[in-house]
């Protein structure tokens, strides 16, 4: 079974002018899917339409044509929304409210049972390594922090799909480690994490396929043990210049 | 329901730790300044000077806190982008429209119920008795200030400023408060665009002159049912247009 598929998504953004309305063409036609129980990564470079499709995916965005399905659910839907963990390239998080209010919120939001929420909010607090901070405000917490709280609050309701946004922006070695090693642990226990991003070596080194996209389109889609180890990136650019060429 | 009681918990939260004291503050030193004042100049008639600046301060306070909070409610969720971690989870956007209203309101409610103990506390210490009557004038305050918020939250969700949506309001404000005058006005004019558009602002602005029981305390003539009905019905029609408004938004 698929974890998701995307079929023919194109997204329009229509920026309102007084005169002229002008558009942007964000994703053209995407399609691909992704299998239950693996680890894909979404490269591109700025701007090729990543944040764009995972919007659409989550239903914070609509799409101008295609449409994206969850566990066979097509989007939005509030069955699919509650399988999927989200963390965004910058956790934006409510800075007034500590760790353990902020989990609770969103357990609360996710339908985690009251019981067992308190208990699953010291869990994932573990995991992420925040434990002794669990009643400081967020508005205390440095860069790093915050991310491990996102990461935290993606994985709080055990979901099933985790749509992780750049996840590997911003993080110190230690900070890279300790997320690759969620990622795989996740994965061993038949989760699907999908991930955007453009530091293709942390993609090959986890990943078990890749699509590249640019400027919206679907260049490739790469099976890493199909290919040469330490050559994704050559792919990757022979991919945009490629692209770069013919557009 | 079972969403809507967590986002009403902590926009509630929201607001105490940040906004809605420092007004409140603001308010408690205003009203011990007015009340030294009058101690010196009003003599006989301290009283009632300090009752009714009193009720006029707490509803001007409660106006603008209340504008404040709706306005930035949603606006300021978008801009940071706090919002996105609530509606890519099961939740309901007409639960999240829900959640945050009914939240904004009790932390009104709750910055009104403070400001009141605050001004009761002042009047029970120069030596008034209290009356019926004050709670009635504050309950005519409470309902003016749910129907502004509503009006605030459904122009912050109409437009992407919010300054704009804070000048909306105030002249809504304004205008609720003369819709007698507006009335009279649209009859006598001969003017048919300026007849019509004077109509249509009659209509869509909310009647604030049903809630200012302070006005009428003396000729005790005033009835509490009208004002409620068409406080919750104004107030139901604005949330579900905000609902529709805020089903169509993307992020």
């Amino acid at each position: 079974m698929n974890a998701f598929e995307i079929k023919n998504l194109t997204k329009i953004y229509i920026k309102k002018r007084l005169i002229k309305n002008k558009k942007f063409l964000a994703v053209d036609n995407l399609s691909f899917e992704v299998k239950q129980g693996e680890i894909f990564g979404f490269l591109g470079p700025n701007g090729s339409g990543k944040t764009t499709t995972i919007k659409l995916l989550l239903g914070l965005l609509f799409p101008t044509q295609g449409s994206c399905s969850i566990f066979g659910e097509k989007v939005p839907s509030l069955t699919a929304s509650s399988k999927v963990g989200y963390l965004p390239e910058i956790p934006y998080l409510y800075k007034y409210l500590t760790a353990r209010e902020i989990l609770r919120l969103y357990g609360s939001i996710s339908h985690v049972n009251k019981n067992i929420l308190e208990n699953r909010i010291e869990e994932v607090l573990e995991i992420v390594k925040l434990k002794a901070e669990k009643d400081t405000r967020l508005g205390e917490f440095s860069k790093g922090m915050l991310q491990r709280v996102g990461v935290a609050q993606a994985l709080l309701h055990k979901p099933k799909l985790l749509i992780l946004d750049e996840p590997f922006t911003g993080l110190d070695p230690i900070g890279l480690k300790d997320m690759r090693e969620v990622m795989l642990k996740l994965e061993s226990e038949g989760d699907t994490i999908f991930f955007s991003s453009h530091i293709i070596s942390d993609a090959e080194k986890i990943c078990d396929r890749t699509a590249i996209i640019y400027k919206g389109k679907l260049l490739k889609i790469v099976n890493i043990k199909e290919i040469n180890p330490g050559t994704l990136e050559d792919i990757f650019v022979s991919e945009i210049t490629k692209a770069e060429a013919s557009s | 329901m079972n969403n809507i009681i967590p986002i009403i918990k902590y926009t509630v939260k929201e607001n105490i730790r940040h906004k809605i004291f420092y007004v409140l503050v603001l308010f408690a030193v205003a009203i011990i300044g007015a009340d030294i004042l009058f101690g010196v100049l009003a003599g006989d008639e301290q009283v009632r000077l300090l009752l009714d600046v009193g009720l006029g301060a707490i509803e001007v306070f409660g106006l603008l806190v209340s504008i404040f909070v709706a306005v930035t409610l949603i606006l300021e969720e978008v801009e940071s982008k706090t919002i996105y971690l609530l509606l890519s989870r099961p939740l309901r956007r007409i639960d999240y429209i829900l959640g945050r209203y009914f939240g904004m309101i009790l932390t009104v409610i709750i910055g009104l119920v403070i400001m009141v103990v605050l001004h009761l506390t002042f009047l029970i210490i120069i030596g008034w008795d209290v009356q019926l009557v004050y709670f009635i004038a504050v309950f005519g305050i409470i309902l003016k200030i749910i129907l502004i918020s509503t009006v605030a939250l459904f122009f912050s969700l109409f437009s992407t400023s919010a300054v704009a949506s804070i000048v909306f309001t105030i002249f809504f404000w304004i205008l609720g408060h003369f819709g007698t005058e507006l009335k009279f006005l649209s009859s006598k004019i001969t003017n048919i665009f300026l007849k019509i558009l004077l109509k249509i602002f009659f209509y869509i602005t909310p009647n604030f002159q049903f809630m200012n029981f302070r006005d009428r305390l003396d000729m005790g003539s005033f009835s509490l049912t009208m004002p409620v009905i068409y406080t919750v019905v104004y107030s139901g029609v604005c949330i579900i247009l905000c609902s529709i408004l805020f089903s169509r938004k993307e992020f």
